[in-house]
């Protein structure tokens, strides 16, 4: 209803009625051209009670203008004489001042137009020709102009027509002036023609064509476009969506669409639907939607609405885009993410295990990078270099404060570390330094040094500091008694032995008794000797440093040995003595001073616990890669319940304990001797009938050679 | 005494068992020098030229592990018999005396002095 009070006629019978804000031009070739649409044009404004302002050219002057305005229209003069319609030239309007500038023609517009409006005219009709145009510049420069009137006019009650001269346009400056233009009016065998229909039908098919490249779009793309009424409701078509899901149109009718939706997403995308429709705001959301195979795939849904120029909602339309395949990648990030987290709290649990791990080592312990930066450590270093984990933590391991002597305080050079062997050489270093820190004695370590390989790379080092102190200390103690028992107590014993020697060699000026006192003294001399040489023996053993002579040797020859040693007890109480052995028995590889302790050992005692007479035994054989010692004695024999502690220290049975002479050492140093090699020990025995001592030795000592072959 | 006497060194450093084993061998017809430490005892070696020389292990200031060394260093020194007479009796020692090259290793207190003398005079191939 609006619109149509605000139509104004514009006397231009292809024209008709048109509301204000109207902008539109005309291609003349004559002048009769011009005037053809000119004249009739203002005659309407002028008895319609608008202003009217026509701007002329050199083409039909502003007399020529006035000429035929009276001409044709009887009281033009009067209308004239108003003041309701100004004719003048363009350079009074256009060029005023020498120039053409948009900004202040289209001001001086608006201001014709607001006077207008002041002095009581319904609105502003004009025209204006662009004749004086000559150049480039000007004619883009009046495009723009044209342009921007376009941008403004709706706010005005102007109406405007432009005349071209179709001769001057070339073919771009007439596209520029028709789409600078709501319509343009063309003379086409001699009747005037509003192109806009032409215009119009053209854009339609641009449109269409617009329209088709979107639906190929759609197709590629995968997305499903719709529409429906204000209400939600589908009404149209929408191709896609039933291409896609299968259903037909009757299926999608109203909220049939719907019933493509997941089962489980529908309720959802309802509410949603509704809340959106309410509130008129445009619409997201994900659902599954069901394909004609019945599988569902996962869409992104927009809509929007669109509106009438009152604000109600014309229709809705949208988009389903299919995003399965970024929903399944979702998926699988997701998986992948939980998957990490995962991964990082086990990584995380190691590491509090490592931590807890490296806390309860006893030993110093630093990891090292390749440059021998410490990247880890525990608690127990802060004691042994004195210095705190945090200050120790990035430092590297070849400053000053981690430095190394040897047992005399000479700094060891970072070459000859152990770090150093495991980073290029790859191999675990080791060996005994010493760390030293101001105030404090210098503490010995054990250093065990070994390379953290990754891809066949030394990528850092583990060292392990273990305190010595206290070894060093036994150690150190152990030598001493060794030395003060070896050398301080026997030394003096030595000497008594010697010169109750010496007193023998000349004995004819003593006394019987005198003979047996001196006899008495060298035996427990003698005694005292063994006494020692036991102890010896037995700390060694214990000491684990009882030293091994690995050679070749034939025990037989062992074996005769220890029995020349013996010949004076053999001799004095007449034992019968064989020894037993056969071709068999050839030099072999063995410890040869433990196969002496042990014939030694079990020689003696069997003379020693064999009555004058009685018999010995010595067997020597091989057998199942074994060397076989036995000694059979005709001897006063073992009680059965002192058998199972023989071989026990310092243990003697009741039946020897104040009748003999003994340590209760031997049997203890010869057990722990043949352990070491591998070998057992058994014993059978009958009290007053004699005892049978069965040895077997393994023929080779693989499991300690390698060990002990270094000291040798 | 006979004119054509074998000169034994005697390198020990106990008091007691010096003349033990000085009475001991001059008795058997040896000449004996005696030396109480190991500096001592390579003067007299290189000044004498001894037929034999009996070395004890622990003496003050160089021990005689290290004697024996620098003994056979020496162009004289290298091949005189040396008997090692001692009371360490480690494998440790022994191994490093045998080594070094010794004729044997005697433990002080269990050998007689008579199992002394006859050692020295098999190495000198002196009748016994």
């Amino acid at each position: 209803m609006e619109l149509k009070h605000n139509l104004r006629k514009t006397g231009i019978d292809v024209v008709g009625d048109v509301p204000w804000g109207t902008h539109f031009c005309q291609f003349y070739e004559t002048k009769q051209d011009l005037l053809d649409v000119l004249i009739p044009y203002f005659k309407e404004g002028l008895e319609h009670h608008e202003l009217c302002v026509w701007v002329t050219s050199e083409f039909l002057t502003t007399n020529e203008a006035k000429l035929a305005m009276q001409k044709n229209m009887p009281g033009f003069s009067t209308y004239l004489k108003k003041g309701q319609i100004e004719i003048f030239p363009h350079t009074e309007w256009y060029l005023k001042g020498g120039i053409f500038e948009m900004k202040r023609v289209l001001a001086d517009w608006v201001h014709k137009h607001d006077e207008a409006l002041k002095k009581g005219f319904e609105g502003t009709r004009v025209s204006g020709n662009p004749f004086w145009i000559d150049n480039k510049k000007d004619w883009n420069d009046f495009a723009a102009y044209e342009a921007e009137i376009n941008q403004v006019i709706d706010n005005y009650k102007l109406i405007v027509l432009c005349t071209y001269s179709l001769n001057k346009c070339s073919s771009t400056e007439l596209i520029d002036v028709i789409s600078n233009h709501e319509f343009t009016l063309i003379k086409k065998k001699g009747k005037w023609t509003n192109v806009e229909s032409v215009t119009h039908s053209k854009m339609e098919e641009a449109l269409r064509k617009s329209e088709s490249r979107y639906r190929s779009h759609v197709e590629l793309t995968g997305e499903l476009a719709w529409t429906t009424n204000p209400k939600g409701e589908a009404e149209e078509d929408m191709p896609e969506w039933r291409k896609y899901t299968g259903q037909s149109f009757n299926d999608i009718q109203g909220a049939g669409w719907t019933k493509a939706l997941h089962p489980d997403d529908a309720k959802r995308v309802i509410k949603a639907w509704q809340k959106a429709i309410i509130t008129k705001r445009s619409y997201e959301i994900e659902y599954r939607l069901r394909r004609f195979d019945g599988t569902y795939h996962y869409f992104l849904v927009y809509g929007v609405p669109t509106f009438r120029e009152n604000g109600s909602i014309r229709e809705w339309v949208g988009t389903c885009i299919d995003i399965t395949r970024r929903k399944k990648m979702e998926t699988e990030l997701t998986e992948h993410a939980t998957q990490l987290e995962s991964l990082n709290r086990s990584l995380k649990e190691e590491f509090v295990k490592e931590v807890a791990l490296l806390e309860s080592i006893g030993d110093g312990v630093i990891a090292t990078d390749k440059k021998g930066h410490i990247i880890a450590l525990n608690k127990k270093t802060e004691t042994l270099f004195g210095w705190k984990t945090k200050d120790m933590m990035g430092k590297s391991l070849f400053i000053k404060g981690f430095k190394l002597t040897d047992e005399q305080g000479k700094i060891i050079p970072n070459s000859l570390r152990p770090i150093r062997l495991a980073m290029v050489t790859a191999q675990v270093g080791h060996g005994i330094y010493f760390i030293v820190r101001k105030g404090c004695k210098r503490i010995p370590v054990f250093i065990t040094s070994s390379p953290i390989i990754l891809d066949d790379k030394v990528v850092g080092a583990i060292n392990i500091y273990r305190d010595v102190s206290q070894q060093i200390a036994i150690d150190r103690a152990k030598d001493e008694f060794l030395y003060f028992a070896s050398h301080t107590l026997r030394t003096p014993l030595s000497a008594v032995a010697w010169s109750i020697e010496r007193l023998n060699e000349n004995s004819e000026g003593y006394s019987v008794k005198q003979k047996k006192a001196l006899d008495i003294i060298y035996d427990q001399t003698q005694r005292m000797i063994k006494l020692t040489n036991d102890l010896l023996d037995v700390t060694r053993m214990e000491f684990g440093i009882l030293s091994y002579k690995y050679e070749e040797t034939n025990p037989k020859k062992i074996a005769l040995d220890v029995i020349t040693d013996l010949k004076n007890q053999i001799t004095d109480k007449k034992i019968r003595f064989k020894l037993i052995s056969n071709h068999q028995i050839t030099p072999y590889h063995t410890y040869s001073n433990a196969i002496y302790i042990i014939l030694h050992n079990l020689l003696s005692n069997a003379v020693k616990f064999t009555p004058p007479g009685g018999k010995v035994n010595l067997t020597i054989a091989k057998i199942n890669q074994n060397l076989i010692l036995q000694v059979i004695d005709s001897g006063i024999g073992i009680p059965k319940s002192a058998q199972p502690k023989i071989l026990q220290k310092m243990y003697r049975a009741s039946n020897v304990k104040n009748k003999f002479e003994g340590s209760g050492l031997g049997l203890y140093i010869i057990n722990g001797i043949i352990t070491h090699m591998g070998g057992t020990i058994t014993v059978k025995s009958k009290l007053g009938r004699g005892s049978v001592f069965t040895i077997k030795l393994p023929l080779t000592l693989e499991a300690i050679q390698s060990e002990e072959r270094k000291y040798l | 005494m006979k004119i054509s006497a074998k000169k034994i060194l005697l390198i020990e450093d106990e008091g007691v068992l010096i003349d033990l084993l000085s009475d001991t061998f001059v008795n058997s017809g040896f000449k004996v020098n005696s030396a109480r430490s190991a500096e001592v005892g390579m003067k007299l070696a290189l000044q004498n030229r001894p037929d034999l020389i009996l070395l004890d292990l622990i003496l003050p200031k160089m021990d005689g592990l290290t004697m024996l060394k620098k003994l056979r260093q020496e162009r004289w020194g290298k091949y005189i018999p040396v008997i090692i007479l001692s009371n360490l009796s480690d494998q440790k020692n022994i191994s490093e005396a045998m080594k070094i090259g010794v004729y044997d290793f005697l433990v002080k207190s269990d050998v007689k002095l008579s199992d002394v003398v006859v050692e020295v005079k098999e190495v000198l191939g002196e009748p016994s």
